[in-house]
């Protein structure tokens, strides 16, 4: 019994984050029924799901932007309902539905936001960041200016300010061309090695093609998770989700 | 990081942003040609203050303040009715929020528009009193500071009402914002209501400068400053209860 639960214990101490019994209501809209998720450390982990299925919801109550009606989520073993503060500093994510100031330059938007990190010489943090990401011609451009890819870009480098150790990705390649795309998800598998990946996306393809675990959500909760290839068993991520999903429709 | 410093990155921002986008600029010079317009319109009235012996001592010192009292709260709804309630529309404000306080971020943001409106009510009313001296060869530099600084509370409470419809209101803000303001005049009309409206206050100052009573014009800072704080307050309760 013991040793069964210092078993536990550790591998909830390798665990990047996990929720418990998370749920959100809207009204009598209920977009979280019970969550719970388990993201091991320095992986990249594929969160998928129909629409309305609760992925951006989730994301929200880890980044402390949604405020939960019940449960709680824990990022490296801390509370997110009860130490929002620390938990921010561990996180960064690329937000749905959410435009950069239009009216500023990439570099100087990554300055402010450094510097609200409390980064030290923000200035050239800045610079380094966005010439990572390959944005290094265009970051003096206003964001306005830019395409959706190069924006996009921009997302995820504001998202590694301060080496977050978990970086949140809701949907970064919708509405991208195959070659940024392919460009971005190179860059999330090049992130693995210091940071722990929440990776959102429709594309399935791509979440089975980068993505170490799976979890897949629906009505709420999490309907199956785990290892990639535990998930899927040599057939396609999207024979499985739509099985998955299917399944859980008619279950209800 | 502390909220101070938070605060601090935050002021230091939109202060630099306003300057940048002119918007600053354009908020001093067209809040100056208003100034300029109501000072022309008022001085046609100087004949009836000069019924008043005491009154038209105080000339140079109270037709600003007169003008000022009128176009603060309709400036404020022009410049200030976006500086929150756009990030929270446009989303932009998620990627702040989860980096810093959402107390900060309303703090920060309201500080540097307060700071802009009191420096462009310094400067107008600087202008002012010039101009009237220049036309009456009278000048108080005791009262028109008094009036300033009364003026500069006035504003800041403002700025706190119009942000809080601001965020209530959301799309079609402006209109809100006229709609609360016109709703604070017309409370003038009632005895014991008229109590409730900033506006009410808006002329305790002059207590001070007519007659030179000190108590008055401090209540009336005090109630203003209150009615500021309140709306601050509502204005956090609101951004810390929303989901971004």
């Amino acid at each position: 019994m013991m040793k069964k639960k210092k078993e536990e214990r550790m591998n909830k101490a390798r665990l990047a984050l996990r929720t418990e019994n998370l749920v959100k209501n809207y009204g009598k809209i209920v977009a979280l029924d019970g969550l719970n998720m388990n993201v091991p450390e320095k992986s990249i982990y594929g969160l998928v799901g129909p629409n309305g299925a609760g992925k951006t919801t989730t994301m929200g109550i880890l980044s402390t932007l949604i405020h939960p009606t019940g449960g709680d989520a824990f990022i490296c073993g801390t509370s997110v309902r009860k130490y929002p503060e620390k938990t921010k500093r561990m996180i960064g994510i690329l937000p749905q539905n959410a435009n950069p100031y239009a009216n500023r330059t990439a570099v100087d938007i990554m300055i402010f936001y450094s510097k609200l990190a409390g980064i030290e010489n923000p200035e050239k943090y800045s610079h380094a960041l966005l010439d990572k990401v390959g944005l290094k011609q265009n970051k003096y451009k206003k964001t306005s200016e830019m395409s959706h890819g190069m924006v996009k870009l921009f997302e995820i480098a504001q998202a590694l300010i301060g080496n977050p150790k978990i970086v949140m990705l809701d949907e970064p390649t919708s509405g991208l061309d195959p070659s940024v795309s392919y460009n971005i998800r190179k860059l999330v598998k090049s992130l693995k090695k210091d940071t722990t990946i929440i990776f959102s996306s429709h594309n399935l393809y791509e979440v089975q093609d980068i993505c170490d675990y799976i979890g897949i959500i629906a009505h709420g909760k999490i309907i199956a998770e785990g290892k990639t290839k535990a998930i899927t068993r040599n057939k396609s991520l999207e024979k499985v989700f739509m099985d998955k999903v299917k399944g859980e429709s008619s279950d209800r | 990081m502390s909220v101070l410093r938070e605060v601090k990155v935050i002021f230091a921002d939109e202060i630099v942003q306003s300057l940048k986008t002119k918007k600053a600029l354009l908020t001093v010079i067209s809040y100056l040609i208003l100034m300029f317009i109501g000072l022309k319109i008022g001085s046609y009235f100087e004949i009836f203050v000069w019924l008043y012996a005491e009154m038209r001592k105080s000339f140079s010192v109270l037709l600003p303040y007169y003008v000022s009292v009128i176009i603060i709260p309709l400036f404020c709804i022009i410049t200030g009715y976006n500086v929150v309630s756009s990030e929270i529309s446009t989303g932009s404000i998620r990627f702040i929020a989860y980096r810093a306080r959402r107390f900060s971020i309303l703090l920060g943001k309201l500080l540097s528009t307060a700071v802009i409106a009191v420096v462009m009510i310094l400067l107008a009313y600087a202008i002012a009193t010039y101009y009237l001296y220049q036309k009456t060869g009278l000048f108080y530099y005791t009262q028109s500071l008094i009036a300033w600084a009364y003026l500069s509370i006035y504003a800041v409470c403002f700025i706190c009402l119009i942000n809080l419809v601001s965020m209530l209101a959301k799309k079609v803000a402006i209109v809100w914002n006229l709609f609360v303001c016109i709703f604070f005049v017309f409370l003038l009309n009632y005895d014991y209501i008229k109590y409730l409206s900033p506006f009410y206050y808006s002329n305790n100052a002059l207590a001070y400068i007519i007659d030179g009573d000190l108590s008055k014009m401090l209540l009336g800072m005090l109630i203003l400053a209150l009615f500021g704080l309140i709306f601050f307050s509502a204005s956090w309760l609101l951004i810390e209860k929303s989901d971004l």
